[in-house]
């Protein structure tokens, strides 16, 4: 008697033996193939014999029976198995698409370009010998200087308790000579900000009548500050009396030294730094946002960028010293321009809630968004001519 | 044995001169790192004087830095001056003969040579090395510096120095600046005795070296004291001024 296919097929997968675990682990694929073989090799017999006028045994009939039960059992098996794996396949694109729509990078190229009320620095420990404003030889001609928190102030008389005030003198009269052409502003020679790790915080200062400057820095060594106070110097003598005005040094040294200055003219704009390493920078004064507006530029995620609204939070960190561009006082409002290549921290929003360092999907799509697609559309294709040929096997 | 004995001895001694030569300079010499005198041919070190006196002397690197408009040397007006080799030359001053000075001299163009040495009343040197690197004493800026306290504040007054014996109250100021500036005027204020400022008009004409000018002002006629000096331009210019320099004026009688 012919054994069945089902006891001839269980009876090769041996236990205990490599080939038989194998053999296991891909029976139902391999009985549904043999089962198919099987069911075919006993139709084209069956029609053999009504080709030769024979009639087909009622054993016929039914081994034809139970081997199409049996494929119909199998096929079902394997559609079964076949929903499982689809299944695995999309929860694990679904995986890996959720990791890379929440995984960001972790660091980012950013470009800002800010305005602001105040800005708060912190020098690299080792930037060379600062002068303020940032163009070398520059002397600036002011209304009114004031200061405060100086250790030492030449000359004394200038000063009261580390504090003083300058300003721009007004002529009497004119007078027969050249005098008209005077310039009796006062002038800012130099801001000296020595070597070492300085704090300093750059506002707007408010005066009755314009806008300027307040510049507070902190640090282990003093910073130095030297303005020229005109002067009228009495050079009278018994028989004749006249007037000269000179410009007078002061200059005023501390560690915490604040000093407020405002522009003679209503200059277009006033460089305070330019091109200096940042440790540390922040838009923040006692808890509220100093920011007027701007933009965050993000280089290394969409090339997108940010608008910034008055009053929006803005946090930044960066694993290396950012490049202050330029810090400009123009039109009684305060310009940065920032650029790093590491920025490890970059938040911004009406809470700073929102982080700006680009997703690693958004990263992809935009280094690289016709590689993406194309891969894209290659599994998705692949899937579906993999699916197509497996149905047409069976 | 005697050889090998001889042979440690000698070294030593050679030991105990190498490390004498890697002292640490007095404190008013420059403090530079080694390296950076390094491939000088008489690098600036620390000297001995005739009298025993401890002070440096040698060549310096050329400072690269841009200085804003500085006073860099302060002189009492005399003859042309060049140092001979083997001599001992001096340098004299104006003062109290007990207040040590900080007797500061670099050359104004290359070699940069310098010298710094601490002493009252006079300090007197070996001319080997300014003889045969910065030999005229008109190529040179000096500087005589000490600290003075008046009324709390403390400044650091600078004493005019000359060559030799002698004084005159007529003193040579070079001023050092990278940008080009027109000074025309000195406000000179007197701190002690407190008295009204003075606006007395300059000349200047081209200094010993590129980027330095040189002019004389007559204090004769000034009562001695301390007197902030600050050279600048009229207000009619731009208004660059050098950083103030607080003179000690004293009146001696030629020495």
């Amino acid at each position: 008697m012919q054994q069945s296919p089902s006891i001839y097929f269980t009876g090769r997968a041996m236990p205990g033996n490599d080939f038989s675990e194998k053999a296991k682990i891909t029976s139902p694929d391999k009985t549904l193939h043999r089962a198919s073989e099987e069911l075919n090799r006993r139709l084209s017999a069956i029609a053999d014999k009504l080709d030769n006028g024979i009639q087909p045994s009622a054993d016929d009939v039914d081994e034809l029976e139970r081997l199409s039960k049996l494929k119909t059992f199998l096929s079902v098996h394997r559609a079964q198995r076949r929903k499982q794996v689809e299944l695995a396949v999309l929860c694990v694109a679904t995986v890996v698409f959720l990791g890379l729509s929440f995984v960001r990078l972790s660091s980012t190229a950013v470009d800002l370009e800010i305005h602001a009320t105040k800005v708060f620095l912190k020098l690299d420990e080792h930037h060379s010998p600062t002068l303020i404003p940032g163009e070398m030889g520059q002397i600036l001609a002011l209304k009114q200087a004031r200061g405060s928190g100086a250790d030492d102030v030449l000359p004394p008389e200038v000063a009261e308790s580390g504090s003083f005030e300058i300003r721009e003198v007004v002529a009497a009269e004119k007078s027969s000579d050249n005098r008209g052409s005077a310039d009796l502003t006062v002038r800012l020679q130099e801001i000296s900000i020595p070597e070492g790790p300085v704090s300093i915080a750059v506002g707007i200062a408010y005066a009755s009548d314009s806008r300027g400057l307040t510049i507070e820095t902190a640090g282990s060594k003093p910073v130095t500050a030297q303005f020229g106070q005109v002067i009228a110097v009495d050079q009278g003598t018994s028989k004749s009396q006249s007037v000269e005005y000179a410009i007078r040094p002061v200059q005023a040294t501390g560690n915490n030294l604040a000093l407020e200055i405002f522009p003679a003219n209503d200059q277009p704009q006033l460089t305070v730094f330019r091109g200096v390493q940042v440790t540390e920078i922040s838009f923040e004064d006692e808890g509220h946002s100093t920011i007027l507006g701007g933009t965050a530029y993000i280089k290394g995620g969409a090339g997108e960028s940010k608008q910034l609204q008055p009053g929006d939070y803005l946090t930044i960190g960066s694993v290396s010293p950012m490049l202050l561009r330029e810090l400009v006082f123009a039109n009684g409002e305060l310009m940065v321009r920032l650029s790093t290549d590491n920025a490890n921290t970059l938040q911004a929003g009406a809470d700073s809630s929102s982080n700006l360092i680009p997703t690693l999907f958004t990263f992809i799509l935009n280094r690289w968004p016709t590689q993406l697609y194309a891969t894209l559309s290659a599994l998705v294709a692949t899937w579906f001519a993999l699916r197509r040929w497996l149905e047409s096997t069976q | 044995m005697v050889g090998k004995t001889l042979a440690t001895f000698t070294l030593i001694l050679v030991c105990a001169a190498l490390r004498a030569a890697g002292q640490n300079r007095p404190e008013f010499c420059e403090q530079l790192p080694k390296e950076l005198l390094g491939g000088l041919q008489a690098p600036y070190e620390k000297q001995v004087a005739p009298d025993g006196a401890e002070y440096c002397e040698g060549l310096l690197r050329n400072p690269i830095a841009l200085e804003a408009p500085t006073v860099v040397s302060v002189k009492q007006t005399q003859t042309q001056y060049i140092f001979n080799s083997n001599q001992i030359a001096s340098l004299t001053w104006c003062d109290d003969f007990d207040k040590k000075l900080h007797v500061k001299v670099r050359s104004t163009k290359p070699p940069l040579f310098a010298l710094d040495a601490m002493h009252a009343l006079k300090f007197e040197w070996r001319t080997e090395l300014i003889a045969r690197w910065q030999p005229n004493w008109k190529d040179l800026a000096s500087l005589g510096i000490r600290t003075v306290e008046v009324d709390g504040h403390t400044y650091q007054v600078v004493v005019p120095l000359r060559i030799g014996t002698g004084y005159s109250n007529l003193y040579s100021f070079i001023i050092r600046s990278k940008q080009p500036i027109h000074l025309s005027k000195v406000l000179i204020e007197p701190i002690q005795p407190p008295n009204k400022p003075l606006v007395v008009n300059i000349s200047l004409s081209s200094g010993p070296a590129k980027d330095t000018w040189t002019t004389t002002i007559p204090f004769g006629r000034m009562p001695s004291g301390i007197y902030r000096l600050t050279f600048q331009e009229s207000v009619e210019q731009a208004g660059n001024a050098t950083k103030p320099i607080y003179l000690l004026h004293r009146s001696c009688n030629a020495r």
